[in-house]
């Protein structure tokens, strides 16, 4: 299956990148942005029309390497992969859970290729979009390939926020989020970091706020994080390669003033993370706070029939995943 | 770019240099099957999820089919034509012919591949290390079970010999 | 039990060491001169008629050496005589997403894709029918109109035996329920592929990734319409098949044409996509079955009613309809028996055969309902099933020949070995035990192609260093059969593995073979490797004699197992190279490690040389040549459909699964398989654990998660990725604990029946017991994903009162 083809650029240094990004948009030219290629290569084998250039970023060394900083934070670069994050001995020291939830991610083979950064930014899936060329000539067109239907939701019409429901698959996402993550994007603007809260998008097409001539290049996650840590469930058919039907992740830590913070975050089910937190001080009981906070997060997501699990099934399992979780981490409190 | 605009690289594959003009969106498989007739790495679905063009980039497993092979210049390519030492077999070689762990036979170079890398991390692997080790393969024939044994065998295991009440 | 030399030891298969090495050619991996690169153009519509098709853009693209459309071809095909209803590209309309309907041939892959989207095809496009109960109704526009039928009814079998109603009366239990099966597909790692080598005179080499290298030989030169004799089809390895490259396909026929038009070799290999749309796997079936049982009598009545949606095409779906119904007399009597099953065309891909054909969803139904009337009657599940087992040497209500049956040992100790009595019914809840047991075919007695050849031939020849060459027309397609045919051949003639050299699935070479099916290989292409050896075996004992200088053994009439002449079959005759299926082939030598000796007489022990044998052998005579062929006795009843199901032996397995319950997310977990397979004497252990193996895992993915999806209005295959259909991972393969101890069948092959298949059926139903035994409610839909045991066990819940240990009732 050959890919249309495409002009492959490696620059060697960041600053490089940027500027290469910076001239093509002033052309006018497409590009696309390249670190592990597994989600990539798979989409522009499934695409007829050239991608323009290929922007390769595996030689910016900028974007590399796992720094911890006792007491302060622990830094990631977006090219780290997913194989080396699930075996650090910082990041399995610091936040066991960022490395088993980088572990449960595809299959080792692409672990080794897949990076950080590539997970917070795989593209949104949908079963009408993810398929070949040919498959994708039994629909009309939808919104996400350049078409004007949505079918999954078919009265949407262009203008409506969100336009696609395309459903956000990243694993290491909802941990993250519940670790109060933060990213650092660049261009040659310079850089600018945000909570990685504020970074996703409520649409299947613009997904986020990485914007033209940006490149992400590192995650930061400040120390220490919620005192009792962080738990992923991921849900899925099989223990191996699939994309998470639903993932839960939960988190109990104290509040400054006395109290317990309740947090969760789900990935799978919408068409961005959604995380949701609760402090036990505002709410009471500690089942009434577990309570609202599933009510709360279970209200904040849509998910489809997308494959193996039907829908109503997802929403009865956000609940059931919520409750199992934050048991062990009472238990381990 | 214009189609047809060819990028000259330089693949190191099993130690060897080969040096060819290529589009720029050719994958490692492509190179490798199409380029220097290096069949062994098979192709089952192009699309990262069935495993079988596994090799390794600088001894790590990867998917050849999702890896553009201008991506692996400057890195050793290691596929299963580069593992036995002539005619001497690798241990894992032995072990899944010596079980009963090849069938079909296509899944089986990825399948070298992925457990010739385990072994050199991990010489003695528990039996879900194993599982986790070709998990990102599909294996249709065996039902994975003789493959893990072979693999477990191996890395001195198992007795070796396979056949349950033979 | 007799010491054999190779024969029941375990060997690894003879290509594995090039498989293991990255050396073995599969069909995409060989390289032609110059080959042109084929990409088909697929319908986007299940269901549009062709107004006109423009490929005047194409044909000027860069590269394009030529196209063809449907018009390009004067005949249809289908691997069964009775309905060759495929074309190799659509003509007037297409029936299913994904239907070949254009193809070019170009230099290079780009170019010939680049051409293909250049094919300006005017559909005229019509609702399709994809609902099989629609399909029943009448229709304007019936999917082949061919058939002069107002409906999408392809195919209708009905049979009844006894009386049902009285059997029904008898019974002390009866139990029914609907059952509802999806569509499911092989999975196979090596996509279809096809080479085709053209020379100067027009003849061509197709290398194809093919089950049924006879089939297609015979399809190509219909299609393409030219002689057997300029077609030469020869199996390189094959990555898979499972049944999903057993019949002709299009792209065969299509890469063919191509290399004919263009004087040019041509190649071609599908994508995944292209080979999900392709299919031919299982059919998406509901049953309604009833079954009857008496604590004493056994299955007093079964009755089942079928519908099996075959797709657009026929493929082997006569054979499906039939299956549905014929394989359910067995593994138990079921004296009175009604059966009814219709097979409808709707718009999809073809359904075809998939391992266990026709068998597995049936099984499933009536294993289920067993366990139901077990309950019911008080019975427990293993001892109600080991009562009621086929005995051996028996005859069927529709006639099936029962002779060798070595279930019931089995199933015992599997009851030993996993505590069944300590377990069964006494589980916390949760955690579940179940269990079920299954036959099947080894090999179907009646050819397709109706005609008195043999099923299968088998040649041997030695030349003057002494290595033995077989050829053998049959696939090994993973499933070792070329180990096999060399083990057979070893045995018989004493020599080592490492001299015998199998050339097969070449038909330019190799004696016709039917092709690897219906588990047929083992039985039938065994035997004609046995007799040939036989054959073999007397030539060169004869040259030993003259060595020796002693007078020739006396063979005396050709003997045959009992059973086989008691129930009528062909008569052995020396002159024929027929010797009946597994003879005695003792002549007062022994022949091993490369020495023939008389075991008795005046030159007792006395040695000779096998390349001494050979060398005498061969004095002015030159290579040695034998032949051996295998013909299935005569047997069955005289009643429409009799032929169907008919076997000259069955395999029979039980399989006992514990499974653990998540009652929280209705996942399930299968923790181990404890069985026993009756495959006869199991001729290479290493090979009848990984078939059991196999089938337990394409069983298990079938039971838990494995289903195509199709888009309920376009008819588009919603996962048509190895991403999407799920198959079972290492991590859900569960242990796996399954006897085959050496029960030896007379006519098998130094006594052995099949193993590929016939294990796949019943652990899917064992899973059902067990869930049911774990948790209290009975799922009768595959497969039987967390949320459907979760939405059973809330309505169970809601309805089930629980019993004392907690679980729910029936």
């Amino acid at each position: 299956m050959r890919m249309p083809p495409f002009r492959f650029e490696r620059p060697a240094e960041l600053r490089q990148a940027l500027d290469l990004l910076r001239e093509l948009d002033g052309a006018g030219n497409g590009y696309v942005l390249s670190a592990g290629g597994t989600d990539l290569v798979p989409m522009m084998k499934s695409q007829p029309v050239s991608v323009g250039s290929l922007i390769s970023l595996t030689k910016l060394k900028a974007l590399g390497g796992i720094r911890l900083d006792p007491g302060k934070s622990l830094s990631l670069g977006a090219l780290v992969t997913l194989g080396d994050l699930s075996s650090d001995a910082a990041v399995r020291e610091t936040f066991p859970c960022i490395a088993e939830t980088a572990g449960k991610i595809a299959t080792p083979q692409i672990r080794n290729r897949a990076t950080v950064g590539g997970n917070l930014l795989v593209d949104n899936r949908c079963i009408y979009f993810n398929q070949s060329e040919q498959n994708r000539l039994a629909h009309t067109p939808c919104f996400k390939a350049g078409g004007e239907t949505c079918h999954l939701v078919p009265k949407t019409a262009r203008g409506d926020d969100p336009l696609c429901r395309a459903r956000f698959v990243s694993d290491l996402a909802p941990v993250l989020l519940l670790l109060h993550a933060t990213i650092r994007i660049a261009s040659t603007a310079g850089e600018r970091s945000l909570p990685l809260r504020d970074f996703h998008l409520p649409d299947g097409i613009s997904r986020n706020r990485l914007g033209r001539g940006e490149i992400l290049t590192r995650i930061d996650v400040p120390l220490p994080g919620p005192s009792a840590g962080v738990l992923y469930e991921k849900l899925r058919i099989r223990n191996a390669i699939d994309f998470p039907s639903l993932g839960v992740a939960v988190s109990l830590g104290r509040i400054p003033g006395g109290g317990t913070r309740f947090g969760a975050a789900l990935t799978g089910v919408h068409t961005r993370p959604v995380v949701m937190q609760v402090d036990e001080a505002a709410r009471g009981s500690r089942e009434e706070s577990v309570d609202s906070l599933i009510a709360g997060i279970s209200r904040a997501v849509t998910p489809f029939r997308q494959g193996f699990f039907p829908p109503d099934y997802l929403r009865k399992m956000i609940p059931v995943l919520i409750r199992r979780n934050m048991e062990k981490l009472l238990r381990k409190a | 770019m214009e189609s047809g605009e060819m990028k000259l690289v330089t693949l190191h594959v099993n130690g060897r240099p080969f040096r060819r003009a290529i589009v720029p969106s050719t994958t490692l498989l492509e190179f490798l099957r199409d380029e220097i007739d290096l069949t062994g790495t098979k192709r089952g679905c192009d699309m990262g999820e069935c495993g079988v063009c596994t090799v390794m980039l600088d001894g790590k497993p990867v998917l050849s089919c999702l890896l553009l092979a201008a991506e692996a210049e400057g890195a050793e390519v290691t596929t299963v034509e580069g593992i036995a030492r002539g005619n001497e077999l690798h241990p894992v070689q032995e072990a899944l012919v010596a079980h009963g762990a090849i069938q079909c036979g296509f899944c089986t170079p990825a399948m070298v591949v992925n457990a010739v890398h385990l072994l050199e991390r991990r010489p003695a692997p528990t039996r879900e290390e194993v599982k986790e080790c070709i998990s990102g393969t599909i294996c249709r024939c065996t039902g994975y079970t003789k493959i893990e044994k072979a693999i477990l065998a191996a890395a001195g295991g198992d007795s070796g010999e396979g056949g349950k009440e033979a | 039990m007799k010491e054999y030399q190779v024969i029941g030891k375990p060997v690894p298969l003879i290509a594995s060491r090039e498989k293991a090495t990255g050396k073995a050619k599969y069909t995409d991996d060989i390289r032609l001169n110059g080959a042109l690169h084929i990409k088909i153009l697929r319908s986007p519509h299940a269901c549009a008629d062709i107004r006109a098709i423009d490929a005047s853009g194409a044909l000027k693209a860069a590269g394009v050496r030529a196209v063809i459309t449907g018009r390009d071809f004067n005949h249809t095909f289908g691997v069964l005589p009775i309905s060759k209803d495929e074309p190799a590209l659509a003509r007037d309309t297409v029936r299913y997403v994904g239907e070949p309907v254009a193809a070019v041939a170009a230099d290079t892959e780009a170019q010939a894709g680049e051409a293909a989207r250049r094919i300006r095809v005017e559909y005229e496009a019509h609702d399709p029918c994809l609902d099989p109960r629609a399909a029943l109704l009448d229709t304007d526009r019936p999917i082949h109109p061919e058939l002069g039928r107002g409906n999408n009814l392809h195919k209708s079998a009905r049979q009844e035996f006894g009386d049902p109603a009285r059997g029904f009366g008898e019974a002390a239990a009866v139990v029914e329920g609907t059952f509802d099966f999806q569509p499911l597909t092989h999975g196979f790692t090596e996509p279809h592929a096809t080479q085709v080598e053209i020379d100067a005179q027009g003849s061509i080499t197709v290398y194809s990734s093919t089950q049924v290298p006879h089939y297609l030989h015979r399809a190509l030169a219909e299609v393409l319409e030219i002689p057997m004799h300029r077609i030469r089809v020869i199996k390189p390895h094959l990555g898979g098949g499972f049944g999903g490259k057993s019949d002709p396909f299009p792209h065969e026929m299509i890469a063919a044409k191509l290399a004919l038009i263009t004087g040019r070799n041509t190649r071609l290999s599908l994508t995944r996509e292209e080979v999900f749309s392709s299919n031919h796997g299982r059919h998406p079936t509901t049953i309604d079955m009833k079954l009857g049982l008496h604590p004493e009598k056994g299955i007093t009545a079964l009755s089942t009613d079928v519908l099996i949606d075959g797709g657009s095409y026929g493929s082997f779906g006569v054979v499906t309809t039939y299956y549905n119904g014929v394989l359910l007399h067995g593994p138990y009597p079921a004296p009175n028996f009604s059966f009814a099953c219709d097979r409808v065309y709707t718009n999809k891909p073809m359904c075809g055969a998939m391992r266990g054909h026709g068998g597995v969803n049936p099984r499933f139904a009536s294993e289920v309902l067993f366990d139901m009337a077990c309950a019911k009657a008080g019975l427990d599940p293993c001892e109600a099933r080991l009562k009621f087992i086929h005995e051996p040497d028996t005859v069927t209500a529709n006639g099936f020949r029962i002779t060798s049956v070595g279930l019931k040992e089995g199933l015992r100790k599997a009851m030993e070995r996993s505590a069944w009595k300590e377990k069964f019914g006494k589980l916390p809840y949760g955690k579940g035990i179940g269990v079920a047991c299954g036959f099947f075919i080894s090999g179907s007695a009646l050819p397709i192609h109706w005609n008195k050849m043999p099923q299968s031939t088998v040649r041997l020849t030695i030349d003057f260093d002494g290595g033995v060459t077989v050829y053998s027309g049959a696939s090994d397609i993973g499933q070792g059969s070329d180990t096999m045919l060399a083990q057979n051949v070893a045995e018989v003639l004493g020599v080592p593995m490492s001299m015998i050299r199998v050339i097969a699935a070449d038909t330019g070479l190799c004696p016709i073979d039917l092709g690897s099916y219906s588990s047929r290989v083992t039985f039938m292409a065994g035997n004609a490797a046995r007799n040939a050896a036989i054959r073999m075996r007397r030539i060169l004992v004869s040259a030993a004699c003259k060595l020796l200088e002693i007078g020739e053994p006396r063979y005396g009439k050709p003997g045959g197992p009992d059973s086989f002449f008691r129930q009528g079959g062909r008569k052995p005759d020396f002159d024929d190279p027929y010797l009946g299926p597994n003879p005695d082939y003792s002549d007062g030598f022994e022949a091993r490690e490369l020495t023939f000796r008389p075991s008795a007489g005046p030159r007792e022990g006395a040695g000779v040389p096998y390349l001494d044998a050979v060398r005498k052998a061969m004095d002015g005579h030159g290579a040695l040549q034998t032949q051996g062929i295998y013909v299935s006795p005569k047997m069955g009843g005289d009643f429409k459909g009799a032929g169907a199901g008919l076997s000259p032996g069955y395999s029979f397995t039980a399989f006992i699964s514990e499974v653990t319950v998540d009652p929280g997310t209705g996942f399930v977990r299968v923790d181990k398989v404890t069985g026993a397979h009756d495959c006869g004497f199991p001729l290479n252990p290493l090979s009848v654990e990984g078939q059991l193996d196999g089938s337990i895992h394409m069983g298990l993915g079938q039971a838990l998660m494995e289903a195509i999806r199709y888009d309920p209005k376009l008819g588009v295959v919603q996962n048509a990725s190895f991403l999407e259909y799920k198959m079972l991972s290492p991590f859900e393969q569960p242990e796996i604990d399954v006897g085959y101890d050496a029960n030896v069948d007379n006519e098998g092959p130094f006594g052995a029946k099949e193993v590929g298949e016939g294990a796949l059926a019943p652990v899917i139903p064992s899973v059902a017991n067990a869930i049911h035994d774990a948790v209290g409610v009975r799922l009768r839909s595959l497969p039987m994903t967390p949320d459907r045991v979760l939405a059973a066990i809330e309505a169970g819940a809601a309805v089930t009162p629980r019993n004392e240990n907690g679980k729910g009732g029936m």
